[in-house]
């Protein structure tokens, strides 16, 4: 088993104490930055790890960085997104409460390399207890000298923003997150102008998630090769994954990224729960397309992960085993994408909520036998006709759970119940 | 400069033009709702979603900026952008957009004050289906009131967020919001407060369904009722262009025409209101004398004559103490005709007056610019011009006891009489007084002519940043009456002014293209519908006075 780099503070007394942090050799890499590294040189390193952004979309974090503008005279900020909130992930927030300065120092360092001054941590707003813990990291890393004016005698100045969010998914969309953080309602931004460009106030923001910040520091103490070593070629470093659903140890698991998927759930989450068969897996959160169990069989890396047509999203694993009603696990989603649309772009806003009705009247028993394509035809009116990936995100169930398992479908439709609820039903008369 | 090719036909364009614009303004119906050239770019509505040559997917053309290329990357070597707007995929994008803004649309057309000049219809009709999938329940939001003269039907909103954009950006009040999220958006005024900038009524004109209606307007007619008319606001001395909407011979409603030089897309609440203060006068319909009891009616014919008896044959016309008061309410044509006569009689510059004198206060300037002048008169400058009087002597020279006779001009419906007026009224032996109804000047006049307002008359007139525009008459004016330059040019040939011969007002105006200094080229036709600026500085305009 791969050597614990994210999550090697965990299990020690007082993880979320500066001291701790210290004793493990934290903010060695910070004082390595400020004393020998140019801002250039770090956002090479960071480049040269290959690392991709943990976020879901997988962008390279050191080409993201090389995109703020260097002649401007506008101020540069660096947003780090702690709006967790994709169902199913859970990655971010055991950092947030275990080993903030991990996430701490990767943002200064960070932000000495786009050359900000001010970072901001957009911070899901039901992290109550995790922003106690972020405020008093804060305070202490200001008595360490880590934080304010003049940084350890460097001259670089470094102030960091708790921003909490209110309450919607969106805003861990980055240009909704940025919106939302200059205090207007959370609504994404059409792209171009990228946020590298034009972001928070119009001026040069790069936003990162949680889980990439927290790579950086290690990158810097331990060189970008170390971590390019593991993983695979295309997906370096580790990986926090989050394994969740029907299955007997669920919870946050560090391995290398492009860990094969079955090994995860058998051999880290201890298989599927009762003893049960596996039915199907969504590999990245809510909003990835989901696998059937026989397609089961992929590392867990960008590329393979894509490859197999889902993604890896923010490797919110989710086990459902052989009871659950596909149906309704397709509205329980459903309903969520409707209720957290931010109801800007037309087919969003008026799509996502028709098909969770159309969902909602299947799981009743008065679903009709078109209404399957009429679900499929309505995913065509949304995809890829939105401002920001919240369209698409909320389409991946619906399609692929039609796609995948379209006779339980069919069978809610014609018998106006579920075939699982039947299969189970019978289980129990056979025993 | 770029070269595009849209649909197969080649187009030169701007640097940064935008594509939808440029459609548009080539003639290329391209459905839109979010997109108002004059607001900022939301892209949510989907609906102006073209084929871009190289682009995934479809492009929403509000947000495409054209860029000239460099030669190694043109499009077939040539074309900076290549741009299907008719092709299959765009097509069945739009019908879907428009099946999902019908969703919960109502089908209330009939009773819906924007049937007929809506694009919810009418791109239904061009690019939607008959028919709709949708079998659940509709979203239903009950309609509100949300300031004095707007009103919001949610179940018509297409969320296109125009009137918040107006609000924020033009207005520089964001007084509307939009409130919950997703599918229970709506729109709505910012903490309960009405939304009462001056501005609001135009939020109406830029909604492009009937969701945000005009309380004025609300269920008066129908449009396909209305002629519309083009002329300019008589409210302030801005002049923005408008459009009047009359039916059965009454104005129905009065709405903003773009004129990028003036007034843009907008116009101001008290323009668009403004028609109302006509309908509370009594007007009036015959000429009147006074006698002993008050006034009676008397005919066109013994108006004249009466005029004639006290204005030349009493004592023999004597031009000293004879004044003409024109009107920075009327046309340039009428205070023209004015000067004619003053010129004909040789009637002394000082006994020239303009009255009302200017109204003092700051303008209202709104975060775009659009401002309301404090100067609620529409034709100061054009009078000020034609009558060649000084604005600030209005009529104080008049009032040294050597005028016996007055003729005023009264268009409009101001009504505060300074001291001074009522003084120099009361001090006149005779008193004409020309006014749509009867005013304290008229109730001051030994003889009052019935006048005509200002949407009932054609001409031209000068706004305060010397723009001279064409206004034409909407209304018929009452019964009785008889348009303003023609009784002031009967009443010039009663007096005995020689030369003033004019068929329609077009020959007056060319006629003031060709004597007053700065109007050269100012002919009907080239005013225009736009309006021209005059090319000379008040400066040297003053010079000219001189």
């Amino acid at each position: 088993m791969m050597e614990k780099i994210l999550t090697r503070n965990i299990a020690v007394e007082n993880s979320h104490r500066i001291s701790a942090y210290i004793a493990s050799g934290g903010y060695e890499a910070l004082k390595t930055v400020l004393n020998d590294l140019s801002p250039d040189e770090v956002t090479d390193i960071v480049k040269n790890s290959g690392l991709r952004g943990r976020g879901g979309a997988g962008f390279p974090a050191g080409v993201k960085w090389g995109f703020v503008p260097k002649e401007t005279d506008k101020l540069k900020y660096l947003v780090c997104n702690a709006d967790e909130s994709e169902p199913g992930t859970f990655k971010d927030r055991l950092i947030l409460d275990n080993d903030p300065h991990m996430m701490l120092e990767g943002i200064a360092i960070a932000s000495y390399a786009i050359g900000a001054n001010t970072a901001f941590i957009y911070i899901r707003g039901e992290f109550a207890a995790q922003t106690l813990i972020l405020n008093e990291a804060i305070e202490e890393m200001k008595e360490k000298g880590f934080l304010g004016k003049n940084i350890l005698s460097s001259g670089y100045d470094l102030d960091i923003i708790i921003t909490r969010g209110a309450g919607a998914y969106i805003c861990g969309e980055e240009t909704a997150l940025l919106t939302s953080l200059e205090g207007k309602r959370g609504y994404p931004r059409i792209k171009p102008p990228f946020p590298a460009v034009a972001g928070y106030l119009n001026s040069p923001t790069i936003v990162n998630n949680v889980e990439t910040l927290c790579c950086v520091p290690h990158i810097i103490s331990r060189g970008a090769d170390w971590f390019k070593s593991i993983g695979t070629e295309m997906s370096s470093g580790p990986k926090l994954y989050c394994v969740s659903g029907h299955v007997r140890n669920p919870g946050v698991f560090e391995l290398p990224m492009g860990t094969p998927l079955k090994e995860l759930i058998f051999e880290h989450a201890g298989g599927v729960l009762h003893n049960r068969k596996l039915k199907a897996v969504i590999p990245g959160g809510s909003s990835t397309s989901v696998l059937k169990a026989d397609e089961i069989d992929i590392a867990m890396d960008f590329d393979s992960v894509a490859a197999a047509g889902s993604m890896l999203g923010s490797a919110g694993i989710i086990v459902m085993d052989e009871q659950t009603d596909m149906v309704d696990a397709c509205y329980n989603l459903s309903r969520f994408y409707a209720h957290e649309s931010c109801g800007q772009c037309t087919p969003c806003r008026e799509g996502v909520p028709w098909m969770t009705m159309i969902l909602g009247r299947i799981t009743n028993g008065k679903g009709g036998r078109r209404d399957i394509d009429l679900l499929l035809d309505i995913c065509k009116s949304i995809e890829r006709k939105t401002i920001c990936p919240f369209g698409d995100a909320a389409v991946a169930p619906v399609k692929s759970y039609i796609d995948k398992f379209r006779e339980e479908f069919d069978y809610y439709v014609e018998n106006k119940k579920s075939m699982v609820q039947e299969n189970e039903k019978s289980d129990i008369v056979a025993n | 400069m770029p070269l595009i090719k849209l649909n197969d036909k080649e187009i030169e364009v701007e640097n940064g033009a935008r594509l939808l614009q440029v459609a548009l303004d080539e003639g290329f119906d391209i459905p839109h709702y979010c997109y108002h050239p004059s607001l900022s770019i939301a892209g949510n509505c989907r609906m102006c979603c073209v084929e871009v040559e190289g682009m995934p997917g479809l492009q929403i053309s509000c947000n495409v900026t054209i860029n000239e290329l460099p030669e190694e990357r043109k499009v077939d070597g040539s074309y900076d952008m290549v741009v299907n707007s008719e092709s299959e995929e765009v097509k069945d994008a739009r019908s879907r957009v428009l099946e999902l803004l019908l969703l919960n649309h109502p089908l209330d057309c009939p009773v819906c004050d924007q049937a007929g000049e809506c694009y919810l219809q009418d791109y239904s009709y061009l690019h939607g289906n008959a028919h709709s999938r949708f079998k659940e329940e509709k979203r239903v939001n009950p309609k509100k009131r949300l300031g004095d003269e707007i009103w919001i039907y949610p179940n018509r909103c297409v969320l296109c967020s125009r009137c918040i954009r107006f609000c924020d950006e033009i207005v520089g009040d964001p007084q509307l919001i939009v409130r919950n999220r997703g599918y229970s958006s709506i729109i709505d005024v910012r903490d309960g407060q009405p939304i009462d900038n001056k501005l609001s009524g135009n939020t109406a004109d830029i909604c492009p369904v009937g969701s945000l209606v005009s309380n004025d307007f609300l269920h008066k007619t129908r449009v396909w009722n209305l002629k519309e008319h083009d002329t300019v606001c008589m409210d302030c001395s801005v002049g923005c262009n408008v459009e009047i909407g009359v039916s059965n011979n009454e104005i129905q409603r009065i709405k903003p025409r773009y004129n990028k030089d003036v007034n843009d897309y907008w116009m101001c609440d008290d323009g668009r209101l403004g028609y109302h203060a006509a309908e509370k006068v009594e007007r009036l319909q015959s000429p009147l004398l006074k006698g002993e009891n008050g006034f009676d009616p008397i005919s066109w014919t013994e108006a004249f004559e009466v005029i004639r008896e006290n204005v030349i044959s009493k004592e023999g016309f004597n031009a000293s103490e004879f004044a003409l008061i024109g009107s920075p309410y009327c046309t340039n044509e009428e205070n023209y005709l004015l000067r004619k006569i003053v010129e004909s009689m040789s009637v002394p510059a000082s006994n020239i007056g303009l009255y009302p004198a200017e109204m003092e206060g700051d303008p209202i300037i709104f975060k775009s610019g659009f401002r309301i002048s404090p100067d609620k008169t529409p034709n100061r400058t054009g009078a000020i011009d034609m009558l060649r009087v000084d604005n600030t002597m209005t009529p104080g020279d008049l009032s040294n006891g050597r005028v016996s006779i007055i003729y005023m001009l009264q268009g409009g419906l101001y009504d505060v009489m300074n001291e001074s007026m009522l003084e120099i009224l009361n001090n006149a032996d005779f008193v004409i007084v020309q006014s749509t109804y009867l005013s304290d000047a008229a109730k001051l006049a030994d003889l009052v002519l019935p006048g005509t307002m200002h949407y009932e008359k054609s001409g031209t007139m000068t706004n305060d940043r010397r723009r001279v525009q064409k206004i034409n008459q909407a209304v018929v004016p009452p019964v009785g009456t008889r348009e303003d330059w023609k009784v002031i040019l009967e009443f010039a040939n009663s007096i005995g002014c020689e030369g003033i011969e004019f068929e329609n007002v077009d020959e007056i105006t060319t006629e003031i293209a060709s004597s007053i200094p700065g109007y050269e080229g100012c002919s009907t036709e080239a005013v225009g519908s736009a309006g021209i600026n005059l090319d000379f500085e008040e400066e040297e305009n003053k010079k000219v006075l001189a």
